[in-house]
């Protein structure tokens, strides 16, 4: 019997992510977070919550400066 | 891939001293026999232990290292299992120390590259794993096929993503954010009759109340709303009146809102305590809680209509299956109504926790926004000391509910709040009067008003800005990860799916090999729901699953074969062997003849290891494969030696290949000519006594041969004149083997000479052409007489 070639989990995941960084009505900042994590092998919860609290800490940073600095 | 060259094991489970298994450089199959207790698992368990570390069975009984020593083996000396693969130099042994230290020596880098590959392939069935698979939850079947297949990383991504998202959308500072900006946006409406979303929005709202004052310009920017500001302020004589009016105006607002709000704020502690309190002093009954799935689980089986026996199902115990089933009724009740109970004081506690937070943001405004007003100094001292007291009572509530236990408020809370309130509503009321005593024009006193709106709107207008951008923040993470896990579901499901998909399609096709012309059709795996995998067939014609509701235990065995079949040929990626280790339990013959076919078609380039205990199915075996290059052993207990294996004759040729010139053939020649006989006297249709079972397979050979020449008598009658039956009834083997356990030894020239006679008589009933005996059934038309399958070889039949 031929075997349909059977992607590997790593494989599902590469197209997966690739096609998710693609889509503009993501957050891609979010996005890069998950795939770098997954790249370093360390996709956790906890890092993963780690990571989005550094991001969203920055960006409310910033439009805090922005938002304040205008007004 | 890889198969066994050579399995020795050695003072390791059943055998003491050393147990060779040659499988040849070929790498042949084997069958091997042996009774019950006889020790054949040891050579499964050793293999799984040379490449595994563990042996599945004895661990999940927690019997681990010291089970795999053999009982007598002496102090100092190793149990070793050594296995040589077949390819270049890929040898290896394993030893465990009396001290149960593992140690493994492998030949080269190439032996571990081997070894590590097969870790993760399927090599051996047991009776006791087929049906495992079978009688899991649809759940933890997906999770097993997802790990045969290597897909934990994809459940590792997936639980990452979902673990994530659920702790985001829980995250204080982000239900926080929106509690806050929906009672800001609550307050906006109460005060300017509208949401102000933003600063934009709000220097649209400011132009639009200052537009009665015509100042004279329009409010489009900042600089716009500075200048109606202060040209507001400068309406009529005093600057500086009116602007301490308008503050004057915000502090009353500030005072009385927040008195308000501490009313409300006693009344839901009030009810929260009460409520909780209770419960907790009910902590027992609360920790039966966990106990409410299982419960429940339970009352769907005691009310199926499956379930009659008075006992218990979960711990068997003697029990009215009618009381039990009113017991467990009432304990759900219970349950159920102490879980509402739950609810509604956690409902309380998040209220009464919001509300303290609120409470103490607008005391610290009041205690801090307002030092530019003089002769407040109570009000202030007052917040100050609430908020204190506030933030413990917040960290308090948290943890009494946390830990089930009676939530108590700090010392003095009830005082100081009360004492807050006061002073708010003499703030509010001095603050008005204080007002008053400034002597404003009514056009004054308007644009004190509203520049005190303006200022007021203004910073919740900040707020708001500042809870809408953590909510934003958290939204655009928290969408972005709902989107992903939304998708990534799908995702996995396809790649699950065409995984099944794959298996399926063996699972069904060697299914139907065992089970040709039967009303169970198209097996096959699927997805059930989000989270759950489960076989699925059709049965007369109709989808039906799980494979209990119809299938008999054959079937669901033959189904945990076949599953293991598949996935070995789909999956293994380092392993063309398998060790089947008496699996054929609940077959019928015809179903084990079917299972060797399936092997020898469908594995034909596999090296298959088959062990028993059942002789049946070993000689099945040995009639279907001898043909094809197995090999034969049997193994016995030998006592304090442990198990002793030997060859198991299967052919004439390999008989006397093997045994010609060793010591002591003579039980193997006893068993060649038992097997001769039985195969010719089956295919003669030869009548002889009924016996039971394995009685029957335990004719001996005078037995055989009597009955055999007496059927000839009657149909073949100068057959029964060949000498060579003469010849065998004389020998020394028919002659003194009257017992199975008959110790002469027939040694030397002797041996030869028996060989000869049993080929004689093999070729008289046999066909050189077809290899095939000479049966009863197959008569030559037109003539006295029957013939092999080919019809080259002839006897006289009457």
């Amino acid at each position: 019997m031929a075997i349909e070639k059977i992607q590997s989990a790593s494989e599902v995941l590469d197209a997966f992510m690739s096609e998710q960084a693609q889509d503009e009505s993501l957050d891609q900042t979010t996005t890069a977070v998950i795939a770098g994590l997954r790249g370093d092998d360390k996709l956790t919860r906890t890092n993963l919550l780690r990571k989005l609290d550094e991001v969203r800490k920055a960006a409310l940073k910033d439009a805090t400066m922005q938002s304040e600095g205008g007004s | 891939m890889t198969k066994l060259r050579k399995l020795a094991v050695s003072g390791f489970r059943g055998a003491r001293f050393a147990l060779p298994l040659d499988f040849s450089n070929k790498s042949k199959s084997l069958a091997i026999f042996g009774e019950n207790a006889a020790g054949k698992s040891t050579i499964t368990d050793a293999l799984e232990w040379f490449l595994t570390d563990r042996v599945g069975h004895l661990w999940r009984e927690d019997c681990k290292q010291e089970a795999l020593r053999h009982v007598l083996i002496a102090d100092g000396e190793d149990s070793t299992v050594a296995v040589e693969f077949n390819g270049d130099s890929l040898a290896g042994e394993k030893r465990l120390s009396s001290a149960l230290k593992t140690s493994i020596d492998l030949a080269n880098d190439n032996t571990r590259a081997v070894v590590e590959g097969l870790q993760d392939d399927r090599i051996i069935l047991r009776h006791a794993d087929i049906v495992a698979f079978l009688d899991q939850q649809k759940g933890a079947k997906r999770k097993a096929i997802a790990d045969i297949i290597g897909y934990e990383e994809i459940n590792k991504f997936r639980d990452a993503i979902q673990g994530t998202l659920n702790a985001l959308k829980r995250e204080p500072a982000y239900t926080g954010a929106k509690t806050n900006a929906e009672t800001l946006a609550g307050d906006m409406v109460r005060d300017v009759g509208q949401i102000v979303p933003d600063r934009q929005a709000f220097l649209t709202f400011a132009q639009n109340i200052v537009a009665p004052f015509k100042l004279g310009s329009e409010i489009t920017d900042e600089a716009t709303f500075a200048e109606a500001v202060k040209a507001l302020n400068a309406i009529g004589n005093s600057e500086e009146k009116i602007k301490k009016a308008q503050r004057l105006d915000q502090l009353a607002k500030s005072c009385t809102a927040l008195a308000a709000d501490i009313t409300t704020f006693v009344r839901d502690v009030e009810a929260f305590v009460t409520s909780y309190n209770s419960l907790a002093k009910e902590r027992e009954s609360v920790n039966q809680l966990r106990l409410s799935d299982f419960l429940n689980k339970g009352q769907t089986v005691i009310e199926s209509e499956d379930y009659i026996d008075d006992a218990c199902p979960f711990c068997l115990s003697a029990y009215e299956l009618g009381a039990l089933q009113s017991e467990v009724a009432k304990r759900i009740d219970a349950m159920s109504a102490i879980q509402k109970r739950l609810d509604a004081a956690k409902t309380l506690k998040d209220a009464v926790l919001q509300a303290i937070l609120s409470i103490e943001m607008q005391a610290k405004a009041i205690g801090g926004s307002y030092t530019d007003v003089t002769g407040f100094d109570d009000l202030s001292a007052a917040t100050k000391t609430a908020r204190k007291l506030l933030r413990a009572a917040h960290q308090g509530l948290t943890a009494a509910f946390d830990g089930l236990t009676v939530c108590e408020a700090p010392d003095g809370l009830d005082d100081y709040i009360a004492r807050l309130q006061h002073c708010c509503e003499t703030g509010a009321a001095k603050a008005q009067e204080e007002a008053g005593k400034l002597g404003l024009s009514e056009q004054e006193q308007k644009a004190a008003t509203t520049l005190s709106s303006l200022r007021t709107l203004e910073g919740q207008v900040q707020d708001y800005e500042r809870a809408q951008r953590v909510i934003d923040a958290y939204e655009a993470q928290i969408l972005t990860l709902d989107a992903v896990f939304e998708r990534f579901v799908t995702v996995q499901n396809a790649a699950l799916q065409s995984v099944l998909d794959t298996i399926s399609a063996d699972v069904g096709k060697f299914y139907a090999k065992l089970h040709p012309d039967e009303s169970v059709d198209n097996v096959r795996l699927t997805m059930v729901g989000e989270e759950g995998v489960e076989f699925q067939y059709a049965f007369h014609c109709k989808e039906v699953q799980p494979p209990r509701k119809y299938l008999s235990e054959s079937h669901l065995n033959s189904l945990g074969v076949v599953l293991f079949l598949a996935n070995a040929r789909i999956f293994n990626t380092q392993a063309k062997f398998l060790v089947l280790d008496d699996i054929v339990t609940s077959f019928d013959t015809s179903h084990r003849r079917r299972l060797l076919r399936l092997l020898r078609d469908e594995f034909s380039d596999w090296q298959i290891i088959i062990l028993t205990h059942e002789s049946v199915w070993f000689e099945i075996i040995k009639r279907e494969m001898a043909q094809h290059g197995w090999k034969f052993h049997e193994v016995c207990a030998d006592g304090p030696n442990g198990i002793v294996l030997d060859d198991s004759p299967a052919s004439l040729k390999e008989i006397i290949a093997q045994k010609k010139g060793k010591d002591d053939v003579t039980n193997d020649l006893r068993k060649l000519l038992e097997m001769v006989l039985k195969e010719i006297c089956a295919s003669l249709e030869v009548k002889v006594a009924f016996r039971f079972n394995e009685w029957n397979e335990k004719r001996m050979a005078d037995e055989l041969i009597s009955q055999l020449k007496s059927t000839l008598g009657d149909k073949s009658p100068d057959l029964k004149k060949d000498a060579v039956f003469s010849d065998l009834a004389g020998s020394a083997l028919v002659a003194n083997l009257v017992s199975h356990h008959n110790a002469d030894k027939i040694v030397g020239e002797d041996i030869d000479v028996l060989l000869e006679d049993i080929e004689k008589l093999v070729s008289l009933f046999s066909c050189p052409e077809c290899e095939r005996y000479i049966s009863a059934r197959i008569e030559v038309p037109g003539e006295r007489a029957i013939s092999c399958k080919c019809g080259k070889t002839q006897i006289p039949w009457k």
